[in-house]
């Protein structure tokens, strides 16, 4: 497609401005930006229209608003192209409210817009039939922007082309490929996270959603343990019921019990009474002795005996004294005779010694076992530094090299399955194409070698059907022949003479210019031996055409003979292929080869499929096998060998347990390390504070005492303090002060004895006189009268004491009552059964209260156990509805998760096929145009299976990446215009092969650079429409410089 | 005499929502309030006695303060009666809340198996309910009714009826029912239905108080049965239905073709919440054709209105312009041809599962195509396949 011309009546700031469009390329130069614009976005509002969407009552694009027109109301416009069939379209536009257009077609401008359908806005669907492409791609594809030209000029501008050429293929656009997409994707699975990973959604709800199931059963328990102590609850309030109907009981037998109980002590009281009068009677008879002081009759016996037992004693303690006066004597000897200087505070120099001993003794034990745990810290650190170093380096280094495998392993299977429906669809395939091909072979045999059959039935048919017309005919030529023949026997002999003639001229000539020396000689021997030269050709000539017409009249002779004798029928393909197929007429073979062609269509159809679908199957086996060498690679990288693909999973979790094993084993070994730093530091501390105490024993307490202890000889100069030193002082003080401390009991005991003796002598003198008084004061003489009457004022005693207690008996029992009170209460009350015991019932009662009380503990416990299993579960509704929530979130990210795999998986598949596809037909397109534009500095370029583009240099004829050159900007500018054009001019791609509409993309080109790039346009221009709209003020002069056509746009 | 007939409260049962965590707790507050305003109504309508046939609590669910809560609100009618069958959410057990706690005396729990009649003493009523044996027969051997009309108003209470979904043999029992009977109070249903009426008899479900899910259908309240005596006979005079809904279910449909802004979308959705009840339970289903941008704007609108209602979600079913609704230009890109194929597959899936997944795999792709941020539906908004919610 290309434009011829267009006018716009009014679009925006424009108004009547014609427009026309040549071949090649060419320069559209509007005064300023604005204006360049407006005319770029005519052509595609032309086009495409101005409405948002197909939908009907489809609202106005934003372009609709923007360019109505300033100055008028005339808001339309027309433009003419061509299609690569040749068909000229005129397109009239009205935009507006009322928008319409009209189609016409042809030189003879047929109005055609009611042959074509309508989409539902209103709008003509003609662009599906000219281009068969959306605004955007047109755009995107047809269309170079400033924005695209910058883009490139980058210091990446090498890899900028293939990305641009991805972005093209994959999405139609300059910004985005299908790679993008997938990053997209492979970003938003990595947001939901995996199994394997960290504190991302997936693992959160998963983990509250573990925690909610193990809540969810502990809450279900706790419910059934509620139930079941609610029912033990229920239980204990009826036993409690019942206890306390039975205390009642209990309270009603003790209340019977009592009342029987005072009706007995009124009859007991009764037979008191009695019996106190009658020893009443008795006790007249003992009057006399009533007042005998027989109490004292215990305290003559016993001064008697005393008498006796203190004589004896007293001599006893006279021989005693005289024993211990000898003993000290003895003692104070020794005494006398000892080299012992005592210490004062000894004591408290023994403790601060002991405590500072203390203090050392403790700190070298921890600072024992602080060098034993630093031992086996630093065993524990080798250990660990050995097991780290044995783990592969790779996963040493890097924290991400599973979740690195991971995603390779899973893109490796979705590969993998892709290329078993490829394979197995292959197979499909072959075995439909095996079929065909068996139903061809009968067909096959028959019209073996039969190439041109339309042809061979006409001929057959021919001379079948008009023997004669075509005998007629060959006679005819026959006879033209011959006529020729004549003719040009007739013109040899005189091509011959004057080929002699000028011959012997040019002869003649040369002579004279060798006698001469004549130029002019020369200059006619040459004209002369061209004429010569011409008759002798002329003459070789009719040679041979007499020979060939010899030839074609043989020819035509042999076919009239063969029409006169029928040979030529009988020997006709046809005829052969009528008797091989056994049939009659020419119709019925015509039905069979046509149905051969059917079959051989459907095989040629087949084999494509089946070539195609080999190619799908390569490609994707290749991409399986090479995900397959990266997960190897990656499987290698930690030594783990992939023997088998079965074994993949199985090398999954062990590189995970290894990364997972490198991880702990580190943050192991840091610990550790610290561990071991924090102990050496807190040795080297205790170390110091050990002889800090040494130094401080030196000086408060050996510089203070020292000198005594080694007088008394108990310890020798310059040997240091210990606690023997401190033992054997002790013990030499202990017999010192033992030998002094019994002196002084010997001596302490001798007063004592004195003291006693003194004593005895004092109570022998008591006692006789007390014996003396007691005789005086009973009026008797003796002793043995004084034990007589004894005996008989001992029997008044008995009687007396009877009468009292019996008094005292009856007084307990009535209390501070009388009988006749308690006849008075116990009036009504006839017992009539036994009374059940007053304490044994007591007994139960207080049983039964301790049972009321213990089961009323209980309910309290049960319930406060109640209480507090209810505060402290979750209800089991809550629970429910938080996993509930939890489980949905779950459920949506999974189906997330496998929608973006489903996703990649097919835009993996399409692109690695389209790129596949596309390869060839571009790099020949491209190679080409580029070979073209530098003027065969380079012989071509290369494109790689995955669109890599690669230029062969013409000196050295390989192929070099496009990093290689560079450092030249220029030619990388002029792959990159090949690279659009070829693009537009792959078979198959586009419909049409349209324009390439540049929006002034050169606006930060300085001169030179511009000079090159419209260069560069200019050659590519040859079979190409290429249209640079720009308002660049420098470009008229270098358009008219370089013999570039262009159009002026002036302002309203 | 004047009763209120009411079932299916569902005290405590659990309301499921996956985007709202404390929907559950304020619907079942809503439930405690439902059951006030029913006291509230005997008050109102000096009510003889409430009947409550089946489904007071979820059993398993219930907690001790709804228990407590039942207790304090039958102490307040005082001496009203209470009439509670079991019905299936809360039968007798073992471990049942009406055999393991103590109610008011004015709370009568009529026990299928063991207790299934009971006469009130300040008023003339006896209520029965049907036994499991009665149920198996089909007839009334174990119903202890006097042979004739004592002035006294008897009614039968069951939760179900032995033949409760055949009308014919419905009728042929309720012909069967013994002539003292003046109402039979049905729990089982969540729709209010008169079974049977003849002058002699009347026979009642009476359908939800409230709505549980958006599949149930109004009206919702309590039945307040009004009956009259003649000639020591007593007869329904009036069945009058009393509205008392809290709760508000909606799904709003909005075909967001003709929105181009995020202004446009923030009105139409504010338009249509405004012309739903609250508090509501509320799902928007977007259809037809979007714009990659409004896409954008969706979660951000929903997340600035949705705080009026107890839950409120959305799905979007439309397709993507430009990218989803593929239009029959030919596919020279890549991403032309992924939406031709993955359409297909669509097309031909196995499943509804795999067909969901396709789709969604369809619409992510036109999502990044078209530059819209992907966001985790349901964990990062409040986008949620209707099927999945309510």
């Amino acid at each position: 497609m290309e434009f011829i011309k267009g006018h716009i009546y009014g679009f925006g700031k424009l108004q009547k401005v014609p427009l026309e469009f040549g071949k090649g390329f060419q320069i559209v130069f509007v005064r300023d930006e604005n204006g360049k614009n407006t005319l770029f976005q005519f052509l595609l509002d032309m086009l495409f229209g101005q409405k948002t969407s197909r939908k009907k009552n489809a609202s106005f694009s934003e372009n609709y608003y923007k360019y109505t027109p300033w100055h008028t109301s005339d808001y339309r416009g027309n433009i003419v192209y061509r299609l690569d069939t040749g068909k000229v379209i005129h397109l009239h536009r009205v935009f507006g409210p009322e928008t319409s257009l009209k189609i016409y077609e042809g030189l003879e401008v047929n109005d055609i817009t009611d042959t074509i359908s309508v989409y539902p806005n209103g709008e003509s669907a003609f662009i599906k039939s000219h281009l068969d492409l959306s605004r955007e791609i047109f755009t995107e594809v047809s269309s170079i922007s400033q924005k695209t030209i910058d883009s490139l000029s980058s210091f990446t501008r090498s890899s900028r082309i293939r990305e641009h050429l991805l972005c093209l293929i994959d999405t139609g656009t300059t910004e985005q490929s299908i790679n993008d997409i997938i990053t997209i994707f492979q970003n938003y699975l990595q947001s939901i996270g995996t199994e394997r990973t960290y504190k991302r959604p997936r693992n959160l709800i998963s983990e509250q959603l573990e925690k909610l199931s193990e809540e969810h059963e502990q809450a279900k328990g706790n419910l059934e343990k509620i139930l079941q102590k609610k029912a033990l609850l229920k239980e204990y309030k009826e036993q409690l019921s019942t206890v306390q109907r039975e205390y009642e009981e209990l309270q009603e037998k003790l209340r019977y019990a009592q009342q029987y109980a005072l009706w007995r002590r009124k009859n007991d009281a009764k037979a008191l009474r009695d019996k106190l009068d009658e020893l009443t009677a008795r006790s007249f008879a003992y009057s006399n002795y009533r007042n005998f002081p027989i109490d004292q009759n215990i305290d003559v016996i016993q001064s008697e005996m005393a008498i006796n037992h203190a004589e004896m004693q007293k001599q006893k303690l006279q021989n005693e004294i005289e024993s211990i006066s000898k003993e000290i004597n003895e003692l104070e000897l020794e005494i006398r005779h000892s080299s012992f200087i005592p210490i004062d505070y000894i004591k408290e120099y023994q403790d601060k010694h002991e405590e500072y001993l203390k203090h050392i003794y403790s700190n070298e034990e921890v600072l024992k076992e602080l060098q034993n745990q630093r031992a086996k810290i630093n065993e524990q650190i080798q250990e660990v530094e050995k097991i780290v170093s044995e783990l592969p380096q790779v996963i040493q280094k890097d924290d991400m090299f599973y979740q690195k495998t991971d995603f390779a392993i899973d893109l490796y299977k979705s590969s993998l399955k892709e290329t078993q429906k490829s394979e197995s669809q292959l197979n499909e395939l072959k075995e439909k194409y095996a079929c065909v091909q068996e139903q061809t072979k009968p067909f096959r045999d028959l019209f073996a070698g039969v190439t041109n059959f339309a042809e061979l039935i006409d001929d057959y048919l021919k001379y079948k059907d008009k023997p004669e017309e075509e005998q007629q005919e060959l006679e005819r030529q026959l006879q033209e022949t011959e006529l020729i023949k004549q003719q040009t026997l007739s013109r040899q002999p005189a091509n011959l003479l004057c080929g002699l003639i000028c011959f012997l001229l040019d002869v003649a000539l040369l002579y004279m210019f060798i006698k001469m020396h004549k130029t002019e000689s020369l200059w006619f021997a040459g004209a002369v031996g061209i004429g010569f030269l011409y008759f002798m050709i002329s003459y070789i000539n009719s040679k041979r055409s007499l020979k060939d017409i010899d030839i074609f009249q043989r020819k035509l002779k042999e076919e009239i003979q063969k029409i006169v004798t029928f040979e030529y029928i009988d020997k006709h393909p046809i005829t052969a292929l009528l008797n091989k197929a056994n049939l009659q007429h020419i119709r019925e073979l015509q039905g069979l080869y046509d149905e051969y062609c059917a079959w051989l269509n459907k095989e040629e159809d087949l084999s494509q499929q089946v070539h195609k679908a080999e190619e799908l199957f390569s490609i994707n086996q290749s991409r399986t096998n090479d995900l397959l060498q990266e997960v190897q690679n990656l499987f290698e990288q930690v030594g783990l060998l992939l023997e088998d693909t079965d074994k993949i999973e199985q090398n999954r979790r062990k590189v995970f347990e290894l990364q997972e094993k490198a991880r702990m084993y580190h943050r192991r070994l840091w610990d550790l390390q610290d561990q071991y730093q924090q102990l050496t530091y807190t040795i080297t501390k205790k170390e110091d504070y050990i002889k800090k105490i040494h130094n401080q024993i030196q000086e408060e307490i050996l510089n203070r005492i020292g000198h005594k202890l080694i007088q008394s000889g108990l310890l020798q100069s310059g040997e240091p303090l210990t606690q023997d030193t401190f033992r054997s002082y002790y013990h030499a003080e202990e017999m010192y002060h033992g030998l002094k401390t019994k002196v002084s009991e010997l001596r302490k005991k001798r007063l004592d004895l004195n003291q006693q003796l003194q004593k005895v002598e004092e109570e022998l003198s008591q006692n006789q006189k007390q014996i003396q008084e007691i005789l005086e004061l009973a009026g008797v003489s003796s002793i043995s009268e004084w034990k007589n009457k004894c005996a008989r004022a001992e029997e008044a005693h008995t009687i007396f004491s009877r009468i009292e207690q019996t008094e005292l008996q009856l007084q307990q029992l009535l209390n501070d009552e009388t009988i006749e009170d308690l006849e008075r209460q116990t009036q009504d009350f006839v017992p009539s059964v036994p009374a059940e015991d007053e304490e044994q019932l007591q007994l139960l009662m207080e049983q039964k209260g301790h049972e009321i009380e213990q089961i009323q503990q209980d309910i309290q416990a049960l319930q406060s156990e109640l209480e507090e299993l209810i505060k402290n579960t979750r209800p089991l509704n809550e629970i429910a509805e938080e996993k509930y929530y939890y489980e949905t979130q779950w459920k949506t990210l999974q189906y997330e998760q496998e929608s973006a795999l489903l996703a990649i998986s097919i835009l993996q598949q399409l692109s690695t096929y389209r790129y596949h596809k596309i390869a060839q037909p571009l790099q020949n397109e491209i190679s080409r145009l580029f070979t073209h534009l530098t003027k065969g500095k380079y012989t071509g370029v290369l494109v790689d299976q995955d669109l890599t583009l690669k230029v062969i240099p013409a000196q050295t004829g390989k192929a070099i990446p496009l990093e290689a050159i560079s450092s030249n900007p220029f030619v990388l500018e002029q792959l990159y215009f090949a690279m659009r054009v070829a693009l537009m001019k792959i078979p198959h791609f586009l419909k049409e092969q349209l324009p390439l509409l540049l929006d002034d993309p050169f606006v930060s080109h300085d001169y030179p650079q511009l000079i090159q790039s419209l260069e560069t346009l200019k050659a590519l221009g040859e079979g190409q429409q290429i249209i640079l709209f720009t308002y660049r003020n420098d470009i008229p002069e270098i358009a008219n410089n370089l013999s570039i056509p262009i159009a002026i746009i002036e302002d309203v | 005499m004047f009763v209120l007939h009411t079932a299916n409260l569902y005290l405590d049962k659990p309301f499921f929502s996956c985007l709202n965590l404390q929907y559950g707790q304020e619907r079942r507050k809503r439930q405690r309030e439902l059951f006030d305003a029913i006291i509230n109504k005997v008050f109102e309508y000096k009510a003889d006695a409430l009947f409550i046939t089946g489904n007071l609590l979820d059993a398993e669910h219930i907690t001790e303060q709804t228990l407590q809560f039942l207790c304090d609100r039958c102490e307040v009618i005082k001496p009203v009666p209470v009439v509670i069958i079991p019905g299936d959410a809360d039968p007798i057990t073992k471990y049942s809340p009406y055999v393991l706690n103590t109610f008011p005396e004015n709370v009568i729990i009529m026990n299928t198996d063991t207790r299934n009649r009971w006469e009130g003493d300040k008023i003339p009523i006896v209520v029965y309910t049907l036994t499991k044996n009665d149920v198996i027969t089909r007839s009334f051997p174990e119903l202890n009714f006097p042979t004739g009309y004592d002035g006294r108003n008897h009614i039968l209470l069951s939760y179900d009826l032995p033949m409760f979904n055949d009308k014919n043999e419905l009728s042929t029992w309720f012909e069967k029912v013994p002539n003292v009977i003046s109402y039979i109070g049905i729990g089982k249903g969540h729709s209010f239905k008169q079974l049977y009426n003849t002058s002699q008899l009347t026979a009642c479900c009476c359908g939800l108080p409230d709505p549980i899910s958006i599949n149930d259908t109004p009206p919702f309240g309590v039945l307040g049965v009004r009956f009259q005596s003649y000639d020591n006979r007593w007869e329904v005079s009036h069945v009058e239905h009393i509205s008392l809904q809290k709760n508000f279910y909606s799904g709003i449909y909005i075909d967001i073709s003709s929105i181009t802004n995020k202004e446009d979308l923030y009105t139409q959705l504010r338009n249509e919440l405004a012309k739903v009840q609250k508090p509501c339970v509320v799902h928007i289903r977007f259809s037809g054709i979007i714009f990659p941008c409004i896409l954008n704007d969706i979660a951000e609108v929903v997340n600035s209105i949705h705080e009026e209602n107890l839950s409120f979600s959305w799905s979007f079913e439309g397709e993507i312009e430009g990218f989803e609704n593929v239009e029959d230009f030919r596919e020279i890109t890549v991403l032309s041809e992924f939406f031709k194929q993955i359409t297909e597959e669509q097309k031909y899936a196995p499943n509804p599962s795999i067909s969901g997944i396709v789709k969604r795999a369809r619409h992510l792709t036109a999502r990044v195509a078209g530059g819209v941020k992907l966001t985790i539906p349901t964990v990062e908004t409040c986008e949620v396949p209707l099927e999945w919610n309510l």
